[in-house]
């Protein structure tokens, strides 16, 4: 039994209003109900201006003797879309009620009434409007949905399941309706022929997660509890949905910067990053000074990978509301990530200073701090953190990061792995102290084995240790691009090559500018002997560095130079030699740094060009320069002298693997 | 004038079949006349902060162990503006004396049921923003202990009672229990079986005043935020080592990462291995069911269990709830309170580690969907031996309709009160009580105030008075009887306490079964759960009352939290009956998902 909220004295107001006669106008045969008047006071303004606007159209068709009772209705039932959309029940009822008694051919106003009642839980008005919709459009499959869906929800089975066919009948793959047939089926114990309905209408719409959830409900009826368990997590909440436009055309009514807000924050959920945007934008355009409007285009516009925007967009949210923690929080994740530390530190700090509890913040000014060298200083904020949260991933994890920093490899061991301990549902953090542990174990093999726990094969060799962390790292967080790049260096010093080259691409893939990892996946290509993939891999890396960094170091990317010229020159694969190319690229190097190396990396493209006389002499002047800075050439520089001498290029390797 | 006469009769006729039919309040509020001023205060001060709304702490508890059910009721206090840290109380600045939570007690035993405020005497001098509380007896000395659920460090406050000398000691800190989030609901429960109570902290959300910015709503007003505006905080197990002093398992036990907004917590034995576990109830979260591992795991079952989520496969509000056997059938059965446009949902076993949704045609369904329901008390009010549901109901968005009416709190929604048919069927109940104008309610506690049979109920109204709804049904002296369980005082746990060696039981064993005979078959069974926990934010009275029971004598199988079973033979009906461990005959033990 519903009872009603609204104290004596309003409904009393209410009740006398209702018995009114609403108008004198020709065209209205009957009384209508009163529609009360909410208090728009505290409404955005352009949503009082649109509701306003409802009424005056109402009020002027009341007063104008032309406007017909189908005029009427469409006033009425603006307004009762208007308060429908806005959530004021009773008024949206009696505009409704009004718009259906002046225009009873009209299916908009019992639908948009029987969307009221279904969402005040009376199925069964909302099936009585249904019928009256149903009966002028016979066929309308979001109305028969509905009414399946009231009617399932009074027991009524066989008429549900009729709805529900008729819908399927008209729109085969309607998982809405598919859905309600299952349901059907499960309430009659069916449970099988409910699973064939319910695979129907997630083949339909997969992104409808919940059916899994019905799925696995009637597979566990049928004792098949390892299948369902399966479906059960598939589950991510989402409904079924069907399109609805009658419903749609009420949605997009809604003018509110909150609308416009929400809509963005659903487009957020759901990975849409640019419509959340264009949301946040209309948002911020309704109300401009609104610090959270200005935040949320500033949250899109990272997700979009906008970082210069962005951080403008966190600038205007503080200038808006100096205390709002976070803008402030995620200025400093953007300039952390760009090695600003200095005002990073500065920003997490307010965040914190905002708000004391935000142990996160502190955390994480104590990596800016440990960053900047101010290891103290961080420890300090660090043990005040875990003095109120002793468990904090985060927390735990820089702190064993500021012991490495400063040099207490044993404190970090032990604080990286209370991480490991305490953390079961902080993937990123377990990540990355596995990555720190393998750093660690590398560089202090006697401490890793000293210190290892039960659980840990004590006998397995210090890379097998630490190829062991990189990989857990990796596993739970594959985006952990340093931890790929370590990897990547321990299997090509084991001398598995192809598998290196694998990760030092994956931690490329994520930071393109960087010089040594495209030296290294080159390296490792030709050690592996594919020699077509490292050709292209350090023409990419060049391009990339190029776009990605054009601020690289001339030594990175004379580095990569002079491998292209050299792998180019002496491969021992004739579809990959290019003398030509190779002696471009050298004597470019040669122009513009002179140096040992690049006249060596000269030789061998002479060499490859046919000029072997001239590649002799230069590297007989290497060899020279060599010994008279004090050097021994090596046997590979002995050797290509040897081969030149003898009217042979080189193919030996060029560098010791 | 024989006309008029004879219209005055059928005028008279009518008033007195009007009058006659009249329905009669079961419950009606006798809290001033029984001595409980007492209004809470939620410390708004108009920038709609999320805490404030959601408070109600009530435990109904006989702290002086004299028999009848003393008052415990939670208060709270003057929230800062935005900006500032914390929850402290600015009360000083009022120039009023600070509020504080407030201790009564019953004074039925000595001559009359009366409430006399002892706060002051008892040294309950608790001053957090006061949330929940729940009651476990922590040392095993007999008397119940109490843990009081803050926005802000929780508190722990052992029971050191003399007759006649209430005396509480706040052993938060030594006990390492504050925890300091927004705590909403606790369990007692002993999680490794080693004879002493454990607890569970169910934790809300990161809602702070310091970064308290509003929400708004469809329309653009400022408005409450509701769960999805923060992040969630993570639940708490600490295990008890004794002495007065805890240890957080939270991490050893697996659930570290158990992180959704938890506003209700029941802790028996749902899989029926002789281990407590735990049912939480999480805001728009699924729910878990934490299984007990042997005291070393908690593993979260709820998902394939079939009760995280409901019939659509959608997390709800999830505030309140109640695990008892609503149908009869040997199984525990759970029930919960949701928000407006959400039924309240019935859970019903299916056995062999199953639940289903069974809202749907419980009668449950439509008629919670207009209101947000909280505290909720599963008890037989009207004693026809079935359980009936009470639910108390309160916005958390203000209705625009009380807005309009000029009222400064419009969250106010009438409760409900649903009778159980049996088979795990209610009806709405209307016109249940006095005085019937709708509050802000939260927790509801169940207990029998009055100890006359039947059950009462005390209502805990955020920013309103606090109801005690002395049930009105008069009970006939052979048509019931309560069951108190104990354990035997030799589980007394030495934490260096002198006090109450006077007592001569143990704790209660929370989370046990109790199975009296309905019908000719021994097997025939009602079955109901010996808990203090449940609900929303309170302390329930943890003995069972059954009515309509058959003549003496009565058969009542006790199932321990362990899962070992006794039968006792009740040879009088019409009182309370404190059963001990070990005075009764032995069954072995043997269970399927709860009793």
């Amino acid at each position: 039994m519903a009872r009603s909220t609204v104290p004596r004295a309003a409904l009393v107001e209410a009740a006398v209003a209702a018995l009114l006669p609403l108008s004198s106008h020709p065209a209205v045969a009957q009384d209508l109900e009163q529609v009360l008047r909410p208090r728009t006071d505290q409404y955005e303004q352009v949503v009082r201006d649109q509701m306003a606007s409802a009424h005056d159209e109402l009020d002027r068709l009341q007063n104008d003797p032309a406007a017909t009772p189908s005029d009427l209705a469409a006033a009425f039932g603006l307004l009762g879309q208007l308060y429908l959309l806005y959530d004021y029940h009773e008024p949206a009822r009696a505009a409704l009620r009004n718009a259906e008694a002046l225009d009873g051919q009209d299916l908009r106003w019992p639908y948009y009434l029987a969307d009221l009642t279904a969402r005040e839980g009376d199925p069964e008005t909302a099936a009585a409007a249904l019928d009256r919709v149903l009966s002028i459009d016979p066929g309308n499959v979001a109305a028969l949905i509905r009414r399946g869906n009231a009617l399932l929800e009074l027991g009524r089975l066989d008429d549900a399941e009729r709805d529900y066919s008729r819908a399927v009948d008209r729109d085969p793959r309607q998982s809405a309706a598919r859905l309600g047939l299952g349901r059907v089926r499960y309430e009659r114990g069916d449970f099988e022929q409910a699973i064939e309905h319910f695979q129907a209408a997630i083949q339909d719409q997969p992104e409808g997660s919940a059916i899994h959830h019905h799925i696995g409900l009637a597979l566990r009826r049928l004792g098949r509890r390892e299948e369902a368990a399966a479906h059960f997590e598939q589950n991510e909440h989402r409904l079924v949905v069907f399109a609805d436009p009658l419903k749609d055309r009420v949605d997009q009514l809604n003018v509110s910067a909150e609308a416009h807000y929400f809509r963005g924050t659903s487009a957020l959920r759901r990975g849409d990053a640019r419509g959340a945007l264009d949301a946040f934008l209309l948002a911020l355009e309704a109300k401009p000074d609104s610090a959270r409007n200005v935040f949320s285009v500033g949250l899109a516009q990272i997700e979009l990978g906008n970082k210069q925007a962005a951080e403008a967009r966190m600038r205007q949210a503080i200038a808006l509301d100096a205390n709002y923690r976070e803008p402030h929080f995620n200025l400093a994740l953007i300039l952390a990530e760009r090695g600003d530390y200095e005002a990073a530190e500065r920003h997490f700090g307010r965040a914190a200073e905002i708000d004391s509890a935000d142990f996160e913040a502190s955390a994480r000014r104590a990596d800016a701090l440990t960053r900047l060298g101010r290891i103290e200083e961080a420890i300090e904020v660090l043990n005040q953190v875990l003095e109120s949260e002793p468990a904090m991933p985060v927390a735990l994890l820089t702190l064993g990061a500021a012991h490495q920093a400063a040099g207490r490899p044993e404190q970090a061991w032990g604080r990286l792995r209370e991480v490991l301990a305490a953390a079961p549902g902080a993937p990123r953090e377990r990540a990355e102290a596995h990555y720190r542990l393998a750093v660690i174990t590398s560089e202090n093999p006697e401490l890793a084995a000293g210190n290892a726990p039960a659980s840990e094969d004590t006998s397995a060799g210090e890379d097998d240790n630490v190829r062991a962390h990189l990989r857990s790292a990796l596993e739970l967080d594959p985006g952990l691009i340093e931890a790929h790049a370590l990897l990547g260096r321990l299997l090509a010093q084991q001398g598995q090559y192809p598998e290196a080259a694998s990760h030092f691409a994956r931690a490329i893939s994520r930071n393109p500018a960087n010089a040594g990892w495209h030296r290294d996946r080159a390296m490792a290509l030709i050690l592996g002997r594919r020699y077509a993939a490292a050709r292209g891999a350090l023409t990419s890396g060049l391009g990339a560095l190029e776009r990605a960094n054009p601020e690289a170091s001339e030594a990175a990317v004379d580095h990569l130079r002079i491998l292209l010229s050299r792998l180019l020159s002496t491969c021992p694969d004739p579809q990959i030699r290019d003398g030509r190319q190779a002696l471009g690229i050298a004597q470019r190097l040669m122009a513009d740094r002179p140096s040992l190396e690049h006249a060596e990396t000269m030789a061998m493209a002479l060499a490859e060009t046919g000029n072997l006389e001239q590649a002799a002499d230069i590297q007989q002047q290497v060899l020279a320069e060599v010994e008279r800075r004090g050097g021994t050439p090596s046997a590979g520089q002995r050797q290509r002298l040897r081969n030149y001498v003898d009217g042979r290029p080189a193919r030996e390797p060029w560098f010791d693997p | 004038m024989t006309v008029g006469l004879a219209i005055t009769g059928i005028a008279a006729l009518s008033q007195a079949h009007l009058a006659a039919e009249e329905p009669q309040p079961v419950f009606v509020d006798r809290a001033a006349e029984l001595g409980v001023d007492f209004a809470h205060y939620n410390g708004m001060i108009g920038h709609l902060y999320t805490a404030e709304h959601m408070s109600g702490a009530v435990a109904l508890f006989d702290y002086d162990n004299d028999g009848d059910l003393d008052l415990y009721l939670g208060q709270g206090h003057l929230l800062p503006p935005p900006g500032e840290s914390g929850s402290s109380s600015a009360d000083e600045d009022t120039g009023e004396p600070p509020r504080m939570d407030r201790l009564f007690r019953n004074d039925l035993e000595r001559g009359a049921l009366h409430f006399t405020d002892v706060t002051e005497e008892s040294g309950l001098a608790a001053y957090g923003y006061a949330m929940g509380a729940t009651v476990g007896d922590i040392d095993n000395d007999g008397d119940p202990d109490l843990y009081i659920l803050n926005f802000g460090p929780n508190e722990l406050w052992r029971n050191d009672s003399q007759p006649g000398a209430p005396r509480f000691t706040n052993i938060t800190e030594g006990s390492h229990t504050a925890d300091p989030r927004w705590s909403a609901a606790a369990s007692f429960f002993d999680l490794d079986r080693d004879g002493l109570l454990d607890l569970f902290v169910g934790n809300y959300v990161e809602f702070r005043i310091a970064t308290h910015k509003p929400c708004s709503s469809a329309q653009g007003i400022v408005e409450y935020c509701g769960p999805k505006a923060f992040r969630g905080e993570a639940n708490r197990v600490l295990r008890n080592r004794g002495g007065g002093k805890f240890e957080d398992w939270t991490s050893r036990l697996g659930i570290a990462d158990l992180v959704a907004g938890t506003l209700g917590t029941v802790a028996t034995d749902f899989n029926g291995d002789g281990w407590t576990d735990i049912y939480v109830a999480n805001d728009q979260k699924p729910n878990s069911l934490l299984l007990n591992d042997g005291g070393a795991a908690l593993v979260n079952d709820a998902v394939m269990a079939g009760a995280a989520v409901n019939a659509a496969g959608q997390p709800e509000a999830s505030m309140g709830v109640v695990a008892q056997d609503f149908n009869d059938d040997g199984l525990v059965d759970l029930f919960m309170t949701h928000v407006y446009r959400e039924t309240n949902t019935l859970y019903l076993n299916l056995g062999d580690g199953m639940w289903e949704d069974a809202t749907r045609g419980s009668g449950l369904g439509p008629p919670s969907f207009p209101y947000t329901g909280f505290g909720v008390a599963a008890m037989d009010y009207d004693l026809d031996g079935v359980l009936d549901l009470y639910v108390a109901n309160g916005a958390v968005t203000r209705i625009e309709e009380q807005m309009r009416a000029g009222d400064p709190y419009p969250l106010r929604q009438p409760n409900q009160l649903f009778r159980g048919l049996g088979g795990g069927r209610f009806e709405d109940v209307a016109d249940f009580e006095h005085p019937g104008s709708a509050e802000v309610g939260r927790g509801v506690a169940r207990g029998d105030l009055d100890n006359d049979g039947d059950p009462d109920l005390v209502v805990a109204n955020n920013m309103g008075p606090t109801w005690l709804l002395m049930n009105e049904t008069e009970p006939s002296s052979s048509e019931w009887v309560g069951i108190d369980l104990r354990l035997p005082r030799r589980d007394v746990e030495g934490d260096g306490s002198q006090n109450n060696t006077e007592n001569r039981f143990g704790r209660r064993p929370l989370g046990a079964w109790v199975g009296l005979q309905s019908g000719d078959q021994a097997t025939n069974r009602t079955w109901r759960r010996f808990h203090t926990d449940g609900s929303y934010a309170v302390g329930n009275d943890p003995r069972i009352l059954f009515a309509a029971v058959r003549a003496a004598p009565m058969s009542v199988v006790v199932s321990w939290p362990d899962g070992v079973r006794e039968s006792f033979l009740l040879d009088r009906p019409g009182r309370y009956e404190t059963l001990i461990r070990g005075g009764g005959e032995s069954m072995g033990s043997g269970l399927t998902s709860g009793p």
